[in-house]
């Protein structure tokens, strides 16, 4: 009996002395504010600051998301509607020249490239009916509504193809791989990710994420802190004029480059074992995309 | 016994004042003549309740889903009689007290019916998640156990120490069977689980009734009453689930629930043939380690070829599942667990078991100064390893940094800290801290110390792999909605850190206090020998 109040006396000493150090209400650093995209894709504004609040309060904040046309991609979308509608008028002349300015500052811009390699060619091109869209562009606001403003609402239905903002970044998430079979592209706001089925054993599945961030110094951040998170086996290599940070975490290997504000994310995971054999899997995938 | 029984005037009139020594042997009912088996019917009972508990979990958790609590209590304790009968066979005497047989009826009403209802009655189809679900209908039953035991034993702190070793590698177990891990104990289903406990108790209660049945010598009689009883207990609770017709022909004839009744008997019998070997530890043991078992599932399926991504994290689960072999070592491999019979007068009475006296008699003298220094020295530093452990239990030990999508289309992201009490590194250091000071203040034999003081040794070498272990990745103030798609494209929760100092210091005290104790056993044990 008295080794019983003993134990008793022990554990219920045990819980008095961590419920009083830790009884106060717990604090949680939670990222808030708002993010202002533009409809090409780039983030204008990151009004987002961390805050320190107590844990009964974090589903108070978040971070919510603006899409807008900023005044140069509405430049832009004006200088390729104007393109669209000489096209339409047969005033191939003036289409020439419009879709030039269009792609002297955005060489991705819709279908200007074809458009004005057709007209090179000496033929009409057909006239981009989802211009008016592109060009006027249009505002969102994800806090509270639900709309997410013209960004694309996830999907992991292998045909979508993600529209909005994001498009810019579907270049990082080729259809094809050699090595690997795609699988559907997941997007979101301000990133995007897609999965493949890798043929080797070695491994059994490839992941690439791809997120824009405000500069490229937040760019630098976030990779410095991705690779952080596969802290074993880090080594680095430059590729394509890119530097690689890679690492392992258990069975997963992953590599991290930037190119301007985005990060892209490249990670495979091993069959079994230690994904330390699967790094230079990672870089030939990274030396494939890009390409 | 501890004492060597005066015979040489029995009968004779008393030679000395005082109670004669024999008394309490006369007193105490005779033993009926079911064969114990001894170490050997102790490791088969051990390795029958693992495996069979082991697939009466998972058949379990397969088998509620499509039958009824009540049905599920049924098969249980059908499953159970069977056991019983299997195991020790139908008395061939009657009882000859009431509390030979009513009380274990009782506990059996408890421990085979209603503990087997009131877990399936706290299931729900995929919840509590399966890991949540084996600690505390399996995992924390054995560790109950194991306490109880400790409670009557000579080495009480280190059996106890060893017991919550266990516990903490078991709990190691389950939040590596994936990353991120649905382990999260008493936060999303406090009281399904709590209820579960309480089952548990039922259980202990049952195995404890048997325990002290088995030492009286009325195992047979007392576990054929307590098996009766759970049928009794069974059929009342079908009854009222009739009533309310909550209860079905085909919850009791689907594959699963069948299986799950047949995997209940085998674990019954498993419990008898420990107990006939008056080793219910070995029950304990084999409860406590069950996730060690279920995780062996894995080199199955690596045997018969992938079947998509592993979710393992084999290191710390690897290290988890030695450390809680080597606790199962410490507190359960060597001397004996003694049970104090309501009959038998005080705990230390003499009716120790032969461990115990083997115990006594090869310990170590205490010998000279050196070796009661070094002793002394072994607890002030267990002492302090335990008092740090405290400290770490209390400190920010990992960081958890969650980065999800709510339903409203607002990004959450949240850093916030872990506690070490919500992380497995400074529960197995308490743990490691308790059983060094056990060592350092009880007596036991070379051998014993020479063997718990090396699996000690090990555990601490192998805490490291897996004391960064998160056990709690849901929490009460993430929104559920993100917590929901945890490890989907939508949300994702990592950790961060490694062990504090203040666990890292509870360990190498705890290694340290170890090491010394070995000294001075040592010391003393060759003084002993003359040398």
């Amino acid at each position: 009996m008295r080794r019983t109040l003993t134990l008793l006396m022990v554990a219920v000493l045990m819980v008095t002395a961590v419920s009083l150090t830790t009884g106060c209400e717990r604090k949680v650093t939670v990222l808030t504010g708002e993010i202002v995209l533009c409809t090409a894709g780039e983030i204008i504004e990151d009004n987002t600051e961390e805050v320190e609040v107590p844990a009964s309060q974090v589903s108070e904040y978040g971070v919510t998301t603006r899409v807008i046309t900023c005044d140069e991609h509405g430049d832009l979308a004006a200088a390729y509607a104007a393109a669209q509608k000489a096209i339409a008028e047969g005033d191939l002349v003036t289409a020439r020249e419009r879709l030039r300015t269009v792609l002297d500052r955005d060489p991705t811009y819709g279908n200007a490239a074809d458009q004005l390699a057709e007209i090179d060619a000496g033929r009409r091109p057909a006239v981009d009916s989802g211009s008016a869209d592109a060009g006027t562009g249009g505002t969102g606001d994800t806090g509270g509504s639900g709309d997410t403003g013209g960004g694309t609402v996830p999907s992991d239905d292998p045909g979508d193809t993600p529209q909005g903002p994001v498009v810019s970044l579907v270049k990082w998430v080729p259809d094809t791989i050699e090595g690997y079979v795609a699988q559907g592209i997941l997007a979101d706001l301000a990133s995007l990710s897609r999965q493949y089925i890798p043929l080797a054993d070695s491994a059994d599945q490839l992941m690439i994420e791809v997120q824009q961030h405000v500069n490229a110094e937040a760019a630098v951040a976030a990779q410095t802190a991705i690779a952080g998170q596969y802290p074993d086996s880090t080594t680095s290599r430059t590729i394509g004029g890119k530097t690689v940070m890679a690492g392992v975490k258990g069975g997963f290997a992953a590599g991290v480059f930037i190119d301007g504000p985005i990060t892209v994310t490249v990670e495979l995971h091993a069959t079994s074992g230690s994904g330390s054999a699967l790094i230079d899997a990672v870089f030939d995938v990274v030396t494939k995309i890009t390409r | 016994m501890t004492s060597v029984p005066d015979v040489t005037r029995e009968g004779k009139g008393r030679a000395r004042p005082g109670p004669s020594s024999s008394a309490p042997a006369r007193s105490r009912p005779q033993p009926q003549s079911i064969p114990a088996g001894g170490w050997t019917g102790a490791a088969l009972g051990f390795l029958v309740v693992l495996v069979a508990t082991a697939a009466s979990s998972v058949l379990g958790t397969q088998a509620h889903q499509h039958s009824s609590p009540a049905a599920m209590a049924v098969l249980a304790a059908a499953g159970a009689f069977v056991g019983v009968l299997m195991s020790v066979g139908l008395p061939r005497v009657a009882a000859s007290t009431p509390a030979e047989w009513l009380l274990p009826a009782i506990a059996g009403v408890g421990g085979f019916a209603v503990a087997p209802w009131l877990v399936m009655a706290h299931r729900y189809t995929d919840a509590p998640p399966g890991t949540e679900v084996l600690f505390f209908s399996v995992v924390s039953w054995g560790g109950m156990l194991a306490v109880a035991l400790a409670v009557t034993s000579r080495q009480w702190l280190s059996r106890a120490g060893g017991a919550l070793l266990a516990l903490a590698a078991a709990a190691a177990v389950l939040g590596n069977w994936e990353r991120p891990s649905s382990f999260s104990p008493l936060v999303r289903y406090a009281r399904e689980e709590l209820y579960m406990l309480l089952a548990g108790a039922l259980w202990v209660a049952l195995v404890l009734a048997l325990a002290w049945a088995a030492r009286r010598g009325s195992l047979r009689v007392s576990a054929v009453a307590a098996a009766l009883g759970g049928l009794a207990g069974a059929g009342l609770l079908a009854g009222v689930a009739l009533s309310r017709q909550a209860i079905a022909v085909a919850d009791l004839t689907g594959p699963g629930a069948i299986g799950y009744g047949i995997a209940v008997c085998f674990s019954v019998a498993g419990t008898m043939m420990a107990l006939r070997a008056q080793r219910p530890e070995a029950v304990a043991a084999a409860y406590v380690l069950v996730p060690i078992g279920v995780s062996l599932i894995a080199i199955v399926e690596w045997a018969v070829g992938p079947l998509g991504p592993q979710p393992m994290v084999l290191e710390p689960m690897i290290a988890g599942g030695v450390i809680g072999v080597l606790a199962a070592g410490i507190a359960w491999g060597t001397g004996r667990h003694r049970l104090t019979l309501p009959s038998a007068g005080p705990a230390d009475g003499g009716s120790a078991a032969a461990g115990s006296v083997m115990a006594s008699a090869s310990a170590p003298a205490r010998g000279s100064r050196a070796t009661v220094a070094l002793r002394a020295l072994a607890t002030v530093v267990a002492l302090g390893s335990v008092a740090v452990a405290v400290v770490a239990l209390t400190r920010p030990t990992m960081t958890g940094a969650v980065n999800g999508l709510r339903t409203d289309g607002t990004q959450l992201r949240a850093v916030f800290d872990l506690y070490g009490y919500e992380v497995a590194g400074p529960w197995l250091a308490l743990a490691l801290g308790l059983v060094a000071l056990g060592m350092a203040i009880e007596r036991s034999a070379i051998r014993d110390l020479w063997l718990r003081a090396l699996a000690g040794l090990a555990a601490a070498g192998a805490w490291w792999t897996a004391a960064a272990t998160p056990l709690r990745t849901l929490t009460s103030f993430i929104p559920s909605d993100v917590q929901v798609d945890y490890g989907s494209e939508f949300s994702r929760i990592d950790f961060s850190g490694d062990p504090t100092v203040w666990a890292i210091a509870a360990v190498a005290g705890a290694a340290g206090a170890i090491a010394l104790t070995l000294a001075g056993g040592l010391m003393a044990g060759s003084r002993s020998d003359g040398t």
